[in-house]
């Protein structure tokens, strides 16, 4: 057998458990049983993808830039505790993440509770920084994973050299390391903003919605979603389903595409 | 050697992904044959097993009575599976999903007369308890709220309601579109204004600027709901007497021309309503809490027998020892012949 068609065998049969019962629910909602194409493009709707995208996008921005030195020190250096360092990095990827919502709630009433005036708000629930927080959470384990095996994999002699010119560490980090990890950067990025994009438990108890402008009375699109479903059904959830379906798989392909120039 | 090594976990994989994928049509028959058999003569372990098997759905309150319910069941020898959610949420599963339910049993009837009926996922239930609505709050807001438990004591209800919504004090509720305990919370903001200001929107106007100021904020589910009040979110809400001891929240008992448990002050319920979002208007009743068995159910019988225990003295007392009151004359709706089958 063709070794070409051995592993389209694989790729066929992933992608017919993993793809098609996503595809078939957008396929459902744009043009099959469910199209309400009124619903699909309502307001509340784009206000919920605006919301969700933007929200998404600034969690995994923050991931990253608090994520990747820490990725590439786990990579690059042995120390005692890097165990537990690891482990609990990746806490959040192995809890209930209704739990994480949880955990923010009583942080904020307890001992960061002196941080909302500085917040301006009153409480953190229903706010954006809850929201922001919650992905954030709930997605840094899946950076800080990818770029740990970025940073592995990546080649150490163009930065063993550098050192060896006398350059500091951390400019060799930003100079040398970064530079060449900006494919995985974006790799990552589309990753974890994947996973941000889809977060339903934390933030159904934390920011069931918004109620600051210029969000207020958002829904962030999987609640809306469930919402939706809970109060209407299929035909409801559904149509809906199919535009944030739509809107994530441009926004990813947009990333990948951008990732490939690099 | 490495290449032989991965070409054999890929053969492992594809068998195994194959084997998922050809085992419903496999073990479906199977399982049908069994099913078909299972009460006339077979005594073969899978039918035996899945004749024993009960699925109940429940509304997230009344889990710890499930529970209960469950140990009687386990003497009887079945084996019960049970999953405690919103009502709506559950019955939309039940409808929309075709998910299996041989027991459900909601916080409210209008989720099987909205949601199951049109359809006939359910065309029967029987009403077999109450509860009634209280305000509960929290250790944290104990000392905040001691003002406004005094008026709600004192039966100072205008001044009562005229604190409530002062803006002082952050009111949590379920959404009122896919929770019961939301739209009761609404039901008891218009008898409030109908019986005090003879306006039924008076103390809801006050509420719904509340909520748009965030001083009031909607929760997916009880869950939630129970989760901001005990980490000081928010500071009182109002939901039924079983939930507040299942929590172990603190509560103050409301009159019962507001609490909806008193079935003599039907009518006065009936004069408020709730209109969801989809339009569906959801009527001022007494809380009662039915059960039936949807046409997504399998065992009936097991659910017919528990149903049958549920209405005995000893089935009686484990839902007062849930914290709900049975009913005396259990109450059958809807076309009562299916319920035989």
């Amino acid at each position: 057998m063709n070794y070409k068609v051995f592993f389209w065998l694989f790729i066929a049969l992933v992608l017919i458990i993993v793809a098609v019962p996503i595809l078939y629910v957008g396929y459902e909602g744009s043009i099959g049983r469910y199209s309400n194409p009124q619903l699909s493009l309502s307001q509340d709707v784009m206000r919920s993808i605006v919301l969700t995208l933007v929200s998404s996008a600034i969690a995994t921005l923050i991931a990253l830039v608090l994520g990747i030195p820490v990725a590439y020190y786990l990579a690059r250096y042995d120390f005692k505790g890097k165990g537990v360092v690891e482990a609990l990095v990746d806490l959040p990827a192995s809890v209930p993440h209704p739990l994480i919502g949880v955990a923010i709630l009583l942080l904020f009433s307890g001992p960061l509770s002196p941080a909302l005036p500085l917040l301006g708000v009153e409480s953190i629930s229903y706010t954006f920084y809850a929201l922001v927080l919650a992905l954030l959470i709930v997605s840094s384990p899946i950076m800080i994973r990818t770029m740990v095996n970025n940073f592995k994999a990546m080649d150490p002699e163009p930065e063993i050299a550098a050192l060896s010119l006398g350059i500091s560490r951390v400019r060799v980090f930003f100079l040398i390391t970064l530079p060449m990890s900006i494919r995985a950067i974006l790799n990552s990025y589309a990753i974890t903003f994947a996973r941000a994009v889809s977060e339903f438990g934390s933030i159904s108890i934390v920011a069931y919605y918004i109620i600051n402008p210029p969000f207020q009375g958002t829904k962030q699109a999987s609640v809306l979603i469930w919402d939706l479903f809970e109060s209407g059904g299929l035909g409801r959830a559904l149509p809906v389903s199919a535009t944030l379906l739509a809107i994530s798989l441009l926004v990813l392909v947009i990333i990948r595409i951008t990732e490939a120039k690099q | 050697m490495k290449r032989n090594v991965i070409l054999n976990i890929m053969v492992i994989l594809t068998s195994f992904l194959l084997g998922l994928i050809v085992s419903p049509y496999i073990l479906g028959p199977l399982a049908s044959a069994g099913t078909g058999m299972a009460g006339v003569t077979t005594t073969n372990q899978s039918s035996g097993t899945y004749k024993k098997e009960i699925y109940i759905l429940e509304a997230a309150t009344l889990k710890p009575m499930v529970d209960m319910l469950k140990e009687i069941a386990s003497q009887k020898g079945y084996i019960v599976y049970d999953e405690a959610k919103g009502s709506t949420q559950l019955a939309r599963e039940i409808n929309d999903l075709g998910k299996r339910a041989d027991l459900f049993i909601p916080i409210d009837t209008e989720v099987i007369e909205k949601i199951l009926f049109p359809s006939r996922a359910a065309t029967w239930y029987i009403v077999i308890a109450t509860s009634s609505m209280v305000l509960v709050y929290s250790n944290s807001s104990e000392d905040k709220v001691r003002g406004l438990l005094d008026l709600l004591n004192k039966g100072e209800l205008g001044s009562f309601f005229n604190e409530l919504l002062s803006g002082q004090y952050r009111i949590g509720l379920g959404n009122p579109d896919n929770v019961p305990q939301g739209y009761r919370t609404i039901m008891i903001l218009k008898l409030a204004g109908l019986l005090i200001m003879g306006d039924e929107n008076h103390y809801l106007a006050r509420f719904n600027e509340l909520i748009k100021s965030g001083k009031a904020v909607y929760t997916r589910d009880a869950a939630a709901l129970v989760s901001l009040l005990q980490t000081g979110q928010i500071d009182v809400s109002f939901t039924y007497i079983h939930e507040a001891r299942l929590f172990n929240l603190k509560y103050a008992r409301l009159p019962d021309d507001l609490d909806l448990s008193n079935p003599a002050k039907k009518d006065l319920y009936a004069r408020v309503n709730y209109t969801t979002s989809q339009g569906v208007v959801i009527r001022g009743n007494v809380i009662e809490i039915p059960i039936t068995i949807p046409k997504t159910a399998v065992n009936r019988e097991a659910a017919l027998s528990l149903i049958s225990y549920l209405l005995t003295s000893q089935g009686r007392e484990l839902m007062v020892r849930a914290g709900i009151i049975p009913l005396e004359k259990p109450e059958i709706r809807g076309v009562y012949q299916d319920l035989l089958g």
